[in-house]
């Protein structure tokens, strides 16, 4: 039953997300805005829309029946509690990082901390949405903010560049999920997830419109993702967008969107339920995705002489991990695990890769440059942002005892769980682990070995970039060895697979 | 007296054993850059504590030889849906490595004194991997040994690269920071595969559990098996130095700063030697009696190529670094007649040699490198055809070393001696070719150890080193003591066999068929 106070309790974060975009763009229309008060209102707002998901995490743990608002519209399970809250965290982070060079270099401070509020409401909707097309909406009102940030400073070749790329191809993949959306409703009559379960369930055989309208909505996800073959806008947007942006871009709608893959896929259309031979072609598909972004991403990254085409690539090849546990949610008996690993490495990459771009948006202000040789002897110049970044890196490339190592155990043992005779992906999944090593140390070397061009030239760290890495380091390091945040993600896992208000 | 012990037994020995290191490597991060005496005073209790406590639980473990199992057992929960649990506890075949990477530890720590810059960071990592080395040997849950693994090889990566030494000279230079990243890539890849077929053994035994004692109940099929062994032997192989997967070892080892090398040559190899007895042929019988014949013959390859190519060194680091790979070759010889134990004592003796051998090779490697790191500080070069006649002016040191060289070549009296005999019966009564094979790559072994004793200490004295001076008081210390080590398991060898005979007889009669 839902009634107002539950409605309430369920919508709380949005609101409060809503409510701070609006005030902070309120203030950003003062005669003499403080882009430096805006955006700490901003991070005080935000971490009160993390805040207000607690109640539903605990009423929807606590075997509470989680809400579903509208007939299933918009869901608050714990899957969505989890992405909720760490989109609002993502957000307090990226302005964190980002308002300090802004203000410094002049670049519209004030506009950038507005967009960022704008951009986790959306991403907010978009995991909660049990219907397509508020998906589709949320999804936009994510992406258009991100075009703005990565154009920002338009009179640089790079970020123009890197703007319009990523307009004409987002814009494309918005035009390709649409058009599958409405494939799939032209086939199915309806457009909430519970109920395309439900009529999927009384077919025999999946109409081709339907199943060629999945198709478009996983190559629109995967635009977003940047999984291969849909990443190739990703190296040079992230090298030419500003870093904040990219900072933003790299993190926030990737782990979103893994979320909307896993409860549109395994809960809605490539269920297994009648024709499982469907689901074996779902999951060729997504090995496919899962292995070509692995090796792309490792390998090109080992020639990269830019941090941020290197984290680029590290990102793809992250996000083909990812889709190995992707793959194995959708097997039964596996679901579980498959979708908790996915989840939990998601989330534990994206504190790794926030952490490791809050030193690379501070190094790269400071010095003006992203070569990784301009790195050499940072652990002299600095050696709390050289430790941030051997603890990121390292957590990224998955050394133990950080949340990484758990992350990638998890996605390797929920693989080999939900199809043993692919053990062979678990060995590729090691072996592109081994590679990954080579350009993270690679990266760790100069900071650590070499020596500073002119000696005297400490590196200092602004308060909020401290606040922000040591956050981001505490997660990595603490949570990987706590147990609790796994459980935390086998329920999370579990909400994929039973969606609130099916019949 | 007995209720003291008691009471102690009540306290986490070997957590305490094994988390001593990272206490005072977390207890350096909270310490100030100087004064450096403080750091080191830290790193000297964090290691010295450990190997007081190793020495007083393998003299207890020798008072009682006929205990069988694991001793001092600890068992927390932890990761309980993923069948991961903190488990600790020590047998016949573990407790004389603990023993030994809390006499390489201390010992590297003393050496450790050498360093002269960048102190703080040098001895929180050194401290770490050392957690990360008693951590291997004491864990029974298999996720944690994987877990303590990565943490013992991925600080090397830094120790090597910052304070290593670049080879120039003759022959192919070696530049440190490449030998850190060749170490590091090996040591990955050789956990990776044992993580795989880690794996294997969760899933296909259906027990869902890493619990060491666990699996020891697992019934697997044959195929299984010889595909798992072979998954987490290779595995283990690379760390211990297999040829053709040992090229990381002499790079790593000789481009090491001195504690560095005795901790990877001394306690990082016998990791590997320890995994491949505890997990592959202790968990998989079936597979072993598969692969082990095959790996008796891979080990002469590594007997007889690891002494070919130190005979062609003049760098001391690299000739040390390759006498290892000749050295765990006999380790793996010694394994390799676990394959028939059916066929009277050999297999017992073989595999006594192999554990045996870790050991005194460990505290015998370390003592050389200790050594040369030490001649290297006076000298400053490691070429040793360049040192030439030291003994006048080092005694101590030539006396030391020529004493490790006759413990590494298998002198009677000294631990070597009683190691490679054993391996050298047991693969005599079940494969006497083999044997001899081995035996030849001894004359080798002896041709560049005394080669080198001639080059280094004796002959003209090279006039650039007439004033160099002897060991201090603080590096005789640790070096003394691993003489010492070595003479005392070569005259008693009774002091290590009485602990491992009822461990290593347990595993083999799983290995009957």
């Amino acid at each position: 039953m839902t009634n107002a106070l539950t409605m309430l309790q369920a919508l709380t974060p949005e609101v409060v997300v809503a409510a701070t975009a609006f005030l902070v763009m309120a203030l950003d229309l003062r005669r003499k805005p403080n882009p430096r008060a805006q955006a700490t209102v901003a991070i005080f707002g935000l971490l009160a829309g993390a805040l207000a998901t607690l109640p539903d995490w605990l009423d929807t743990t606590s075997g509470q029946v989680p809400v579903a608002l509208w007939g299933g519209l918009f869901l608050a399970d714990p899957l969505s509690v989890v992405f909720r809250a760490l989109a609002c965290l993502t957000g307090v982070l990226v302005l964190l990082f980002s308002i300090d060079p802004l203000d410094a270099e002049r670049r519209n401070p004030g506009d950038f901390v507005t967009l960022v509020p704008f951009v986790v409401l959306g991403l907010m909707l978009a995991v909660s949405a049990g219907e397509l097309l508020t998906f589709f909406v949320a999804f936009e009102i994510v992406s258009l903010p991100l075009y703005l940030m990565a154009a920002w400073n338009r009179n640089e070749r790079a970020s123009a560049e890197a703007g319009l790329k990523y307009f004409v191809t987002g814009s494309v993949s918005s035009a390709v999920m649409l058009y599958g959306i409405s494939l799939v409703f032209g086939t199915m009559g309806t457009t909430f997830f519970s109920q395309i379960a439900a009529r999927y369930e009384t077919l025999t055989d999946p109409p081709q419109a339907f199943v060629l309208g999945s198709l478009m909505i996983l190559a629109a996800l995967g635009f977003k993702i940047a999984a291969a073959p849909f990443h190739v806008w990703a190296p040079d947007v992230y090298q030419g967008a500003p870093r904040p942006s990219a900072t933003f871009l790299s993190t926030a709608p990737k782990a979103a969107m893994v979320a909307v893959m896993l409860r549109l896929f395994w809960g809605t259309l490539a269920l297994q339920g009648r024709d499982f031979r469907l689901a074996e072609t779902w999951m060729v598909i997504f090995a496919v995705m899962a292995i070509l972004s692995m090796f792309w991403g490792n390998l090109v990254a080992l020639v990269q002489t830019d941090i941020r085409r290197l984290m680029a690539c590290s990102g793809i090849a992250h996000i083909g991990y990812t889709l190995l546990g992707v793959l194995a949610a959708s097997r039964a008996g596996a679901q579980l695990e498959g979708a908790a690993a996915a989840i939990y490495y998601v989330v534990v990459y994206s504190f790794a890769n926030l952490a490791a771009w809050g030193v690379i948006v501070l190094v790269g202000w400071r010095t003006g440059s992203d070569r990784i040789e301009d790195y050499s002897g940072l652990a002299r110049r600095s050696p709390f942002l050289a430790f941030a970044l051997l603890i990121s890196l390292l957590s990224l490339a998955g050394a133990p005892p950080l949340a990484g190592f758990l992350g990638k155990f998890y996605l390797f043992r929920a693989l080999w769980e939900a199809q043993p005779a692919w053990w062979w992906m678990v060995l590729i999944g090691i072996l592109n682990s081994v590679i990954s090593l080579y350009y993270y140390f690679g990266i760790l070397k100069p900071v650590y070995f070499g020596t500073p061009r002119d000696e005297d030239s400490p590196l200092p760290v602004p308060w909020r970039f401290r606040a922000g890495l040591l956050a981001c380091l505490a997660v990595i390091m603490v949570l990987g060895l706590y147990p609790g945040l796994t459980r935390m993600t086998l329920q999370a896992g579990a909400a994929v697979l039973n969606l609130p208000g099916a019949p | 007296m007995d209720s003291l012990v008691t009471q102690l037994d009540a306290l986490p020995l070997l957590s305490l054993i094994t988390l001593a290191p990272l206490a005072g490597a977390l207890l350096i991060l909270c310490l100030p850059e100087r004064p450096v005496r403080t750091i080191q005073a830290v790193a000297l209790v964090a290691t010295g504590f450990p190997l007081v406590l190793a020495g007083w639980l393998y003299a207890r473990m020798l008072a009682h030889p006929d205990t069988t199992g694991f001793l001092w057992q600890e068992i927390h929960p932890w990761l309980p849906e993923f069948g991961v649990q903190y488990h600790l506890g020590v047998d016949g075949l573990s407790m004389p490595m603990v023993l030994l990477s809390g006499i390489i530890c201390f010992t590297a720590a003393c050496i450790s004194l050498q360093i002269d810059f960048r102190h703080k960071e040098y001895f929180a990592l050194a401290l770490t991997a050392m957690t990360g080395v008693f951590g291997v040997f004491t864990s029974l849950d298999l996720f944690l040994l994987i877990l303590f693994y990565e943490l013992a090889s991925i600080p090397m990566f830094f120790l090597v690269g910052i304070w290593g030494s670049d080879k120039t000279g003759p022959g192919r230079p070696i530049r440190r920071q490449d030998a850190a990243m060749k170490l590091l890539l090996y040591l990955q890849l050789g956990g990776g595969l044992v993580l795989l077929g880690l794996f294997g053994l969760y899933f296909l035994s259906d027990l869902k559990t890493f619990d060491y004692p666990e699996l020891l109940r697992a019934t697997l099929a044959r195929e299984q098996q010889i595909w798992l062994f072979a998954l987490i032997f290779l595995g283990f192989a690379i760390e211990a130095g297999l040829v053709p997967f040992h090229t990381w070892l002499p790079d790593g080892h000789s481009s090491a700063p001195t504690a560095l090398s005795m901790l990877l040559a001394g306690v990082l190899l016998k990791m590997g030697g320890y995994g491949i007895l505890r997990v592959a042929v202790g968990l998989l019988p079936e597979g072993a009696r598969f692969w082990l014949p095959l790996i008796g013959v891979l080990a002469i390859v590594n007997i007889l190529y690891g002494a070919l190519c130190a005979l062609r060194q003049t760098d001391i680091k690299l000739m040390i670094a390759y006498s290892s790979v000749s050295h765990m070759g006999i380790v793996f010889l010694g394994t390799s007649t676990m394959a028939s134990p059916e066929l009277g004592t050999g297999a017992l003796f073989g595999a006594t040699g192999a554990v045996f051998q870790m050991f005194s090779h460990g505290v015998i490697t370390a003592l050389l490198f200790g050594l040369a790191g030490t001649v290297y500080l006076v000298t400053h070069s490691r070429d040793m055809t360049r040192w030439g006649g030291l003994a006048s002016r080092m005694p101590w040191l030539a006396t030391v070393y020529v004493l490790a060289a006759l413990g590494s070549l298998g002198l009677p009296g000294m631990s070597g001696f009683a190691a490679e005999l054993m391996v050298f019966l047991g693969t005599w009564q079940q494969r006497p070719f083999l044997a001899v094979l081995a035996i030849c790559g001894l004359v080798i072994t002896a041709t560049y150890l005394l080669r080198s004793v001639q080059f280094a200490f004796y002959g003209p004295l090279n006039p650039r080193h007439a004033e160099v001076r002897d060991a201090l008081p603080a590096e005789k210390l640790p070096l003394g003591l691993l003489a010492l080590t070595t003479l005392a398991f070569g005259l008693a060898p009774r002091l290590l066999t009485d602990v491992t005979t009822p461990a290593l007889q347990a595993i083999l009669e799983r290995l009957v068929p």
